[in-house]
């Protein structure tokens, strides 16, 4: 099909995207964005803050609290597991960022979302 | 114990939430430069991504309060909705459907239907996904609303407006990507607040056996509701759901399912936000992962509050099986716990309202505006189309929501809606990925023949004058099949007699005719990594399903 019988929908007709991209200076700009906005920093960090909140309620709550569930301090230990997966989370964010995209393959998508989450 | 009294610290927690949510949505709004950012998130994302929005899509009120309802009303056997139900449909969209829809670079899938079968089906297929969704989009809302009000007292219908306005400003300032980060994040707090309910409710039952032990003293579900697949035979049907196997089979695992899982637009779409074809494709096989294993913490409570709340079941609002995991909440979880769990749930309705809005802003923008009212307008006019469809969409669910309270059963009514949108569209869909000789006019009397018999047959056994099928379930099961059937006889009847379309125009749409040179955008050397493999992670999948059905027997 050329691209003046395309229907809509189809690679190519969509305008606002750059064919060639970006410098290396927006790039290097686009990818720091993205890892502030990394998926998994944002986990990691709102389950190392939950896991915060309820390791220390568990310790420091009442006695109802900490054995309405079934005797178990569930605070307690719901929120250590918090505190690992988040911590888990934030490693992975931090040990693999997201890198600024090499030249060749630069432009094809549209915004630095498309840098976001690498894993 | 319906009645929750969540403290400052469990209002904080929620709080943190909100705020975290509506900030995804102000910062994924600066990333957003085109319309293609705003409806498919610029086909970017990565596949552990979109695979856990895959889920959590589908993860909302009605699925996490009404599948734990099932456990408890139903037992073992409501496994069939995700091992039976779910799980092979989203292993065939991954291995067999995800190459055409994302090959062919559609942006939606009533565009699929546009370029295999022209405009009238087209139309008639994203018109009717347009109504279906707001109305699923408004009961979804209404459903968030009533839990609200019965857990934390606040009214319905300012329970509806709050929810409405935090999925409003996220969407319309973030569009897709807003929904998908929210998706993920908000499975992780639902499986945090769902895993320790399980494990403590478990716990005071005296685990698996003191659980198992009571199942089986306990009426009316006794050992057939340990079982998955005992009780089904045909004339012979003892199993709690009153369904035989080839309902269970057919209806349920094939047609319903696959109508859903591979034709909804508000599920495929997270998989054409994926950002090569490796990733659309893994999108439902990891999402698959998680789904095999969801029933531990949505039906195995639904299993426990059977038995330890006393009444479940009843008629009214507070003790029907809907309730069983917020009674189960408001029996076990403490301060801090209560917080997450109630954060947990708020998350998930959210999230099922915003996965509505986000298919219907889409579909209405692309398939209904852009193709037959405003051709030709520059990418801006279409953003700006698409944030004020949002706006419309979340209006019209809330007029929905406000209509809903006045029915009482709104689960049957959202069945109803599925059965007579959803189960027809498979027929329709496989047969023009895989025959060729499928013609346009084919295409539109299928969908709507097809669409047309789930309704009739709806309306025939409401009023029990022709069929009987044992059960509502049961009859959903054989509405889809009788839908299903329909519209594939119909389709393959029109397309003897009418012009098929010409193979040119159909390359890469059809099974058997690829394109004649592929262009692969954003290819990434790592995705040919053995463990990314598509059929790998599908074989592995249907292993493990098959140990689990043998397992639960």
């Amino acid at each position: 099909m050329e691209s003046s019988e395309k229907p809509f929908g189809v690679p190519g007709t969509e305008s606002g995207l750059a064919p060639t991209g970006a410098t290396d200076e927006e790039e290097a700009k686009a990818a720091r964005a993205a890892n502030l906005f990394d998926i998994r920093r944002l986990i990691g960090a709102l389950f190392v803050l939950y896991g915060i909140v309820l390791v220390l309620i568990g310790l420091a709550g009442s006695s109802h609290v900490k054995h309405q569930a079934a005797g178990i301090n569930i605070d307690l230990w719901a929120g250590l597991g918090m505190l690992v997966f988040g911590a888990l989370m934030l490693f992975w964010g931090f040990a693999r960022p997201v890198r600024p995209e090499p030249p060749e393959t630069r432009g094809e998508g549209s915004g630095r979302i498309r840098r976001a989450p690498a894993t | 114990m319906l009645k929750l009294h969540p403290s400052t610290i469990d209002y904080g927690i929620l709080a943190v939430y909100f705020v975290v949510v509506l900030g995804i949505g102000f910062v994924a709004r600066l990333a957003i430069k085109t319309d293609l950012d705003f409806f498919l998130s610029g086909r970017s994302l990565p596949a552990w991504i979109t695979g856990l929005a895959f889920i959590a899509a589908n993860l909302g009120a009605l699925e996490i309060l009404g599948q734990a309802a099932n456990g408890a009303q139903y037992g073992v056997a409501a496994v069939h909705y995700y091992w039976i139900g779910a799980v092979p449909a989203m292993i065939f969209l991954g291995l067999v459907m995800m190459p055409f829809y994302y090959g062919a670079k559609v942006r939606s899938v009533p565009e699929y239907l546009r370029l295999r079968f022209g405009e009238a089906a087209h139309a008639f297929n994203a018109g009717t996904f347009a109504v279906a969704t707001v109305l699923i989009s408004g009961v979804n809302l209404f459903a968030l609303a009533l839990i609200i009000h019965l857990m934390i007292g606040w009214s319905v219908t300012v329970a509806i407006l709050v929810a409405a306005a935090i999925v409003l400003i996220y969407i319309t300032l973030g569009g897709l990507t807003s929904a998908i980060y929210n998706e993920v994040l908000q499975f992780f707090v639902i499986v945090a607040s769902l895993l320790p309910l399980t494990i403590v409710a478990l716990h005071s039952v005296g685990g698996i056996n003191g659980l198992a032990n009571r199942i089986r003293h306990f009426k009316p579900l006794g050992e057939p509701g340990l079982h998955a697949w005992q009780g089904l035979g045909i004339h012979h049907v003892t199993n709690p759901l009153a369904a035989d196997w080839v309902g269970v089979v057919f209806g349920l695992g094939f047609v319903l399912s696959f109508g859903y899982w591979t034709t909804n637009f508000a599920e495929v779409q997270r998989a054409l936000s994926a950002r090569n074809m490796s990733a659309s494709r893994r999108t439902p096989l990891i999402g698959a992962y998680p789904k095999i294993f969801l029933p531990a913490i949505i039906i195995l409570p639904g299993l426990i509050a059977v038995v330890t709340v006393k009444g479940l079941g009843g008629t009214a609002i507070s003790q029907q099986y809907n309730t069983a995991i917020p009674h189960l909440i408001g029996t076990f979880l403490p301060e801090g716990m209560l917080g997450i769990a109630v954060t947990g749930l708020l998350a998930a309705f959210m999230a099922g309202v915003a996965a509505n809005v986000t298919a219907f802003n889409t579909v209405v923008t692309y398939d209904l505006i852009q193709a037959y009212f405003a051709k030709d307008r520059d990418p801006a006019f279409y953003l700006r189309a698409g944030r004020l469809v949002t706006v419309a969409g979340i209006l019209i669910s809330v007029v929905t929501a406000l209509i809903a309270k006045g029915y009482s059963n709104i689960m049957n009514y959202i069945q109803t809606l599925f059965s007579i949108f959803n189960a027809p569209l498979f027929a329709t869909f496989i047969i023009a990925m895989f025959w060729r000789r499928a013609s346009a006019w084919g295409g539109f009397f299928s969908l709507v023949a097809g669409t047309a018999a789930a309704y009739a047959t709806n309306r025939l056994n409401a009023y029990h004058t022709i069929f009987h099928f044992g059960s509502p379930l049961s009859a959903s099961f054989w509405q889809a099949i009788i839908a299903f059937l329909v519209g594939g006889v119909v389709l393959v009847a029109v397309s003897l007699v009418t012009k098929p379309k010409p193979e040119e125009e159909i390359r890469g749409l059809v099974w058997g005719l690829p394109r004649k040179e592929e262009v692969e955008v954003n290819e990434d050397p790592r995705d040919k990594l053995w463990w990314r493999s598509p059929w790998l992670l599908g074989g592995v999948a249907i292993a493990l399903l098959i140990a689990l059905n043998i397992i639960f027997i």
